[in-house]
């Protein structure tokens, strides 16, 4: 069983990792072909705007549901995903995440004196990291622990 | 917070025959949580102490104590 939850905790932490900065770095590319009014989109647009809800959700439930996302393997193995200890590390993530999004709104505060900003450009900004820092910031916790 | 507490359970558990993994395993954790608190990086729950203690046989007091 503990050979079975290494693999599946790494495989965890790999993904969160990966999507998580893949999420940040997209996030911007997908949303710039959205900045028309929505009655002008395109299929195509609803297709990426569907993709990036799926995707944000995905994140988010995958760092919340600890090992719920496995839900094949037996209750010993949930479990184990989701231990003391990762409840601990989701909780610091999400400190990361509350801390880093303050962060950013104060930040995108003082811009705006200065510059005009887009509403929907300070929604997508604070929404993206909103749900990247957490999972990003998990990963690191874990991959931390695990002395890699 | 973890440095406030010391652990003896590396030597518990050793002293038990035990590997981290047979340990978890015993107690429904991951490895890496026997290993975390074993190194002091994470303070286990009053639960997770009890159910330490149980598996290893001994007292929660003589497997952490505040330094």
């Amino acid at each position: 069983m503990t050979d079975r939850v290494e693999i599946l905790t790494r495989r965890r932490r790999v993904m969160l990792a990966i999507y998580g900065i893949m999420f940040l770095a997209f996030q911007s590319i997908v949303f710039t072909s959205l900045d028309a009014p929505v009655s002008d989109w395109r299929p195509v647009d609803w297709a990426k705007a569907a993709g990036f809800v799926g995707w944000s959700l995905t994140l988010i439930w995958v760092l919340a549901s600890g090992g719920l996302v496995f839900r094949g393997w037996s209750p010993d193995v949930r479990a184990a995903l989701n231990d003391e200890l990762t409840q601990a590390n989701r909780a610091f993530a999400y400190r990361v995440g509350y801390w880093t999004v303050l962060a950013v709104l104060m930040a995108l505060f003082v811009l705006s004196q200065f510059f005009a900003l887009e509403r929907s450009e300070v929604l997508r900004l604070t929404f993206a990291i909103a749900v990247a820092m957490p999972a990003c910031a998990f990963a690191g916790r874990e991959r931390k622990q695990s002395g890699e | 917070m973890a440095s406030e507490l010391g652990t003896r359970l590396r030597e518990a558990r050793t002293e038990a025959g035990l590997t981290q993994a047979e340990l978890a395993e015993r107690i429904g954790v991951s490895r890496k949580t026997i290993n975390t608190v074993e190194n002091g990086v994470f303070v286990p729950s009053t639960t997770l102490a009890l159910k330490l203690a149980r598996a290893l046989k001994t007292s929660v007091e003589s497997l952490f104590f505040l330094p």
